[in-house]
């Protein structure tokens, strides 16, 4: 079948756009070092090179450039894959990965620590860890809200993810009232950002987004499934509260992971799934790994911006995201809407 | 052995009991009809008998095992299900969305095998659409899309295939080949259709399953279970069988009763013959009028018409002269009347005293003439008998010219009985 080739060459492309733009991510910056200079250091991690480089050389991109530019890989790639899977699950094209209050959740999460300054003793990493938890709380109350016996309806999932947002939007916005000087480090959480995350902020994420990502793949053929309607999928032999459930959890997970060490980076998911399935279809077996690239390309890609547009000062990386991305949303639907 | 086998099935959502104490069995080689009221607990049902909704009491089997012991991929290797299709609007090409399907054999990371591409290809074939197969889902007609869903589910390998009004939405040629497809997929395994068209099921179903609120009011045959009583039980409407259509099963065609019980109160009779009578005995009897008919030689049309809706009827032997024997039978019959209708038909000498009783009895019984676009030329065969009693018909009765004015002048004659 053709369009299946066509499926892994356009991966294989991806792939080969990714690693180009990392590497322009590494070698992009503030600190001019020349391409050749960067490839031998970063050659140097696994190959016997000579060093002719200084040693702050080394540390900004060993160090600094190369563990962000990998982050951003990971947070676009989990953000995208969510939201993909999410939209799906849902069978509504809105849906994104913060759609159940997780970010907001998060926020409050990472407010509290802010200004209060309390990080029960996880030093640096108290504001990733507590964005964490009460992301996942979050999600848990909405799920337990919207819960009738066994089943979860999912109208009823999206309202109490509105309205569990909402309250701990609340919640945010008294902390952000009464922060004073902490003020400003909350908004610069808040707009979404990766600089200044070191390898610990990698080694946290890397197990969330590759396990996540396993098991969304796995869950291609069902989802194809489930494209089609609860109950015709549990005609196929799908248990579709069971898939739910598995998949709400995952979810949580790997956006909760994303979100405390990025912030709320907005529009990667919601618009990467749309892109993707306008290109290549709605079969999950392609749709799932190509946004998955994609939003990670997409990622790295504002991060380089979000670096170079005002440097040397740095714009946070959920405006650039939500500049380009909501134009580009509102030519996405338009341009659907003309088609249909 | 019953392929599926329901006993003392009840559901309800809720507090709203929507199934009571349902026993069905299906075999293989035989479609069996789900024939209800909307409303009646038709889909939900298939949904329990589908193993998609638990019933509340009783128990469903495949095979003779209990189907709340299954897990949902076995389910779905032994019955598919084609539900209600609502538009479909994904770029998804025909050939995976069959592969879908094979769902139920595939494992997590499985990739298909040279098995799962003949059956799908098996499928493809048995509905006659190998050729749509690289074209999108939403790009379909309704009967391609119809067909498409039904490979799907050919794909899952059912010994069992449920289907909910397949042949809603769909053009009168594809629901007969729907209908065909299923008779001929019921060789091969037990077929369950809900069905809203009483003639399709009458014609392709081996047995019918009549249910009326939540409850089976009968199943068998649906030349024992369709009848014009049952109908009328379970749809409220009157219908009425046509005989000698040719077709392997019944053939009714409906309409609506008489909105009250009033109409019942007006007796007509109507003098009729030749199949001239047809439109109004349908429409006398449709409206609720106590309607009789008569006097009709065995074998004339208007006789099976009025049979066929259960009139009564007075009847003379095939093509004998009605005379002597049958007057006064007709006499007592329209003296019990409110009026008496006699639609204008060729008249000789065979059947002219049937419209002189009717001139007869003109001053005690008011007469309704009805001619349809008024129009009495070349009914006499009698050099001019005939042609002077409907004269007389004309002058001291009332004309109608359309089925409409026969109802107008009746309703007249009903608010005069009534007071």
């Amino acid at each position: 079948m053709h369009h299946r080739l066509n499926a892994t060459l356009i991966i294989a492309l991806l792939c080969g756009i990714l690693a180009v733009a990392m590497l322009l991510g590494v070698v992009i910056g503030e600190a001019a070092i020349p391409f050749p200079r960067a490839m031998a250091i970063i050659g140097s991690t696994f190959l016997p090179i000579v060093p002719d480089w200084s040693t702050s050389e080394e540390s900004i991109i060993l160090l600094i450039r190369l563990p962000r530019v990998i982050l951003a890989a990971l947070v676009g790639a989990a953000l995208a894959i969510c939201g993909a899977v999410l939209q799906s699950l849902f069978r509504n094209p809105m849906a994104d990965p913060f759609l159940l209050g997780i970010s907001n959740g998060a926020a409050l999460g990472a407010s509290l620590v802010l200004v209060t300054g309390v990080s029960f003793g996880a030093g640096l990493l108290g504001v990733p860890l507590a964005a964490f938890a009460f992301g996942l709380l979050t999600i848990y109350l909405v799920y337990e809200l919207a819960r009738v016996g066994n089943r979860v309806p999912v109208t009823t999932l999206l309202l109490c993810g509105i309205a569990v947002a909402a309250f701990m939007s609340a919640g945010t916005s008294f902390l952000l009232f009464i922060s004073g000087e902490n003020l400003h480090q909350i908004v610069f959480w808040l707009l979404g950002g990766i600089s200044g995350r070191g390898w610990e902020y990698v080694f946290l994420l890397f197990p969330f987004v590759a396990g996540g990502s396993i098991l969304f793949l796995s869950l291609a053929r069902p989802l194809n499934a489930l494209m089609f309607g609860e109950e015709p999928a549990q005609y196929l032999g799908i248990d579709v509260e069971r898939l739910k459930k598995v998949v709400l959890v995952a979810v949580s997970f790997v956006t909760g992971a994303a979100v405390s060490v990025s912030g709320i980076i907005g529009f990667v998911g919601l618009i990467t799934p749309h892109m993707v399935r306008l290109w290549i279809g709605p079969d999950h077996r392609t749709l799932l790994p190509v946004s998955l690239l994609l939003g990670a390309i997409l990622l790295v890609l504002a991060d380089l911006a979000s670096r170079v547009i005002l440097a040397p000062n740095e714009l946070p990386i959920g405006i650039i995201t939500a500049l380009c991305g909501a134009p580009f949303f509102a030519y996405l639907l338009r341009r659907r809407g003309k088609e249909a | 052995m019953n392929l599926l086998e329901s006993s003392g099935v009840d559901f309800s959502y809720g507090r709203k009991t929507v199934l009571r104490g349902i026993d069905l069995e299906c075999r293989q080689g035989e479609v069996l009809g789900i024939l209800g009221q909307n409303g009646s607990g038709k889909t939900t049902l298939l949904r329990v008998l589908a193993g998609y909704l638990k019933p509340d009491r009783g128990r469903v089997m495949y095979k003779g095992r209990d189907i709340s012991t299954l897990d949902a991929m076995e389910l779905a290797r032994t019955r598919a299900v084609v539900g209600q299709s609502a538009g479909v609007q994904f770029d998804f090409p025909v050939a995976e969305y069959v592969m879908l399907g094979r769902t139920p054999y595939l494992s997590r990371f499985g990739r298909e095998t040279a098995h799962d591409f003949s059956v799908v290809e098996q499928a493809l074939e048995y509905t006659d659409t190998p050729h749509l197969q690289d074209r999108p889902v939403s790009n379909l007609s309704g009967g391609e899309l119809q067909r498409v869903i039904i490979a799907r589910a050919l794909a899952q390998e059912p010994e069992i295939l449920m289907l909910d009004e397949p042949t809603s939405h769909l053009d009168v040629r594809h629901q007969l080949e729907i209908m065909e497809l299923l008779g001929e997929l019921s060789s091969r395994m037990a077929v369950i259709a809900i069905v809203h068209d009483l003639n399709l099921a009458a014609r392709y179903c081996g047995r019918v399953a009549l249910l009326h609120k939540g409850s089976l009011h009968s199943c068998g045959p649906p030349r024992n279970v369709l009848s014009p009583d049952a109908i009328r039980d379970v749809f409220t409407v009157c219908a009425c069988k046509a005989e000698n259509t040719g077709l392997k099963g019944d053939l009714f065609s409906f309409s609506l009763p008489a909105p009250d019980s009033a109409r019942k109160e007006v007796k007509v009779h109507v003098i009729t013959g030749g199949g001239y009578g047809r439109a109004v005995l349908h429409s006398l009897a449709g409206r609720g009028y106590e309607t009789s008919a008569g006097i009709l030689n065995e074998g004339d049309m208007d006789l099976e018409t009025a049979r066929s809706l259960g009139l009564r009827v007075i009847s003379a032997p095939p093509f004998s002269r009605i005379g002597e024997k049958e007057r006064p039978l007709l006499e007592d019959v329209c003296e019990g009347a409110d009026a008496i209708v006699v639609v204008a038909m060729p008249v000789g000498e065979g059947n002219i005293e049937n419209i002189r009783i009717a001139r007869d009895l003109m001053v005690r019984v008011p007469v309704i003439l009805y001619a349809p676009d008024c129009t009495f030329s070349g009914l006499d065969y009698t050099e001019g008998k005939a042609g002077n009693i409907y004269s007389d018909l004309r002058e001291g009765g009332r004309l109608a010219c359309s089925l409409e004015e026969i109802f107008e002048i009746l309703a007249q004659i009903g608010d005069r009985k009534k007071i």
